[in-house]
């Protein structure tokens, strides 16, 4: 799957890739991990989740019982690990290039121009 | 279940049926979670006084626009409006073919049935022209052939000639006419379901599942010798009771709501699959036929009859009404169904009584 993983798409996937974890449990990684940037309210949560459900990217994990109600807990699949480095590793492209440019003196290098 | 809770359900009714099976408990769940603050006094005020807020709230509604815009795009709707676009061809088809047949019979070119009564001479046409536009604007039989026979193109092209061709006595009427010509609503709204008949047709795809055509051309043959006697019923009502007779919308919206009514009644008995795509298609049909009906109530006043007409009309327009809102919860009803299906598949525990140990769990009430 070459498809681009908007921000929260990423950070949630990125909150799922050490252990599972149950709605509100995501919405707490995500603002944790993008230093307060990035605050998932529940239904742009559940949209997201519907959607990486049905592309196969997350599953279902386990349910628990917490307060006399189920929380559902839910795992990053091989295929949203495989989205989530493809993502990374675009994003470690664009920031090293951005870098570049910016450490370059005078006129910006051609791309793949190095002396 | 406390007082927040209630009102973020509530909130949740924008969704639609079938992600709100699948998803409901697990957001109640969440959304709750997120609304408490560890103070055990401080939290009972909020499940007693608190809010969803309006963050919460717009992220519900923008996900319910996106999730209908999304299902529009998705199974079942595409075979809904194919099925939607046939139904509606076979209709004009099998009225237009039976009138044709009316016609001909009454002017006396069918000399092996016995000789229409006197007075029977059906719109007689006054050239070869107006015969042939006539001919053509009746001929709705040639599009409904060539899109069941799988030619989509050849079937818009003889939609939209018939279409345009039907237009030709009212046009001929305002160029030809001086003076003040009774303007009527009823050819204009015809030629736009028309164009519109023919931009759905776009439904047919070379993608879409190929289509069954026997079945389909049955149907126009049997749907055909059963039109004429409605069609000669229709007319003699028109000649001695006029405020009783069916004009062409009034005889769309009674057949639909005959079809409708059928389907359901059929879906009582024994469910069918493919239930959801036809309460769909049918919904769409509803639509239209009540927009129909309301569109042309201007053209039915100003007539002798007129309020008795109208009676009628609404009457008409409330009766497709009724049916279209039960067909609305029919394809909601089996769009949930199917969520719920895929919902069970997610694993165990996800339906919205399961049990955890054997014992239900739930907050007790307050």
């Amino acid at each position: 799957m070459n498809k681009r993983l908007t921000e929260p798409t990423f950070f949630l996937l990125t909150a799922l890739a050490d252990e599972p974890r149950h709605g509100y449990g995501i919405v707490k990684e995500v603002a944790n991990l993008s230093n307060d940037q990035v605050h998932l309210k529940i239904g742009s949560l559940y949209g997201m989740l519907d959607r990486l459900v049905t592309d196969g990217l997350v599953e279902y994990d386990r349910e628990e019982a917490w307060q006399g109600r189920l929380r559902r807990y839910y795992r990053i699949t091989d295929a949203g690990r495989q989205a989530l480095a493809a993502e990374a590793a675009r994003m470690v492209v664009n920031a090293r290039l951005a870098a570049r440019r910016l450490d370059a003196p005078g006129p910006a290098p051609a791309l793949g121009g190095e002396s | 279940m406390n007082q927040l809770e209630e009102r973020y359900r509530r909130v949740l009714r924008v969704l639609p049926a079938s992600h709100r099976a699948a998803w409901e408990e697990d957001m109640v769940a969440a959304f709750l979670e997120s609304a408490l603050t560890g103070d055990p006094e401080h939290d009972e005020y909020i499940a007693d006084f608190g809010r969803p807020d309006w963050s919460e709230v717009a992220s519900v509604l923008a996900l319910a626009v996106r999730l209908r815009l999304a299902r529009v795009g998705s199974p079942p709707w595409p075979a809904a409006i194919r099925w939607a676009v046939l139904t509606a061809l076979l209709a004009s088809a099998v009225v237009s073919t039976g009138g044709l047949a009316i016609q001909a019979w009454a002017a006396g070119s069918l000399t092996w049935l016995p000789a229409a009564p006197p007075g029977w001479t059906l719109g007689q046409q006054h050239s070869t022209w107006s015969a042939a536009s006539m001919v053509v604007g009746s001929a709705w039989a040639l599009p409904y052939l060539a899109l069941v026979l799988g030619n989509r193109r050849a079937a818009q092209a003889l939609a939209l000639l018939a279409t345009a061709a039907a237009l030709t006595p009212t046009l001929t009427t305002i160029l030809t006419t001086t003076g003040d010509a009774p303007w009527r609503v009823y050819p204009w709204v015809h030629l736009l379901v028309g164009l519109l008949l023919v931009a759905a047709m776009s439904a047919f795809t070379d993608e879409a599942p190929p289509l069954a055509a026997t079945p389909w051309l049955m149907a126009l043959a049997i749907g055909t010798v059963a039109a004429v006697p409605v069609l000669l019923g229709v007319e003699q009502a028109s000649r001695y009771g006029t405020e009783y007779a069916l004009d062409p919308v009034g005889l769309s919206c009674a057949l639909l709501v005959l079809a409708a009514c059928g389907h359901l009644l059929r879906q009582a008995v024994a469910p069918n699959p493919a239930g959801d795509a036809w309460a769909r298609a049918l919904l769409l049909l509803a639509s239209g036929a009540l927009a129909q009906r309301l569109l042309t109530l201007p053209d039915l006043l100003g007539q002798p009859t007129s309020a008795s007409q109208v009676a009628i009309a609404l009457a008409e327009a409330s009766a497709v009404a009724v049916v279209g809102l039960l067909l609305l919860r029919s394809s909601t009803a089996a769009g949930a169904a199917a969520a719920y299906g895929e919902r069970s598949a997610l694993g165990p525990g996800s339906e919205p009584d399961s049990h955890l140990d054997g014992d239900v769990v739930r907050r007790p009430p307050r």
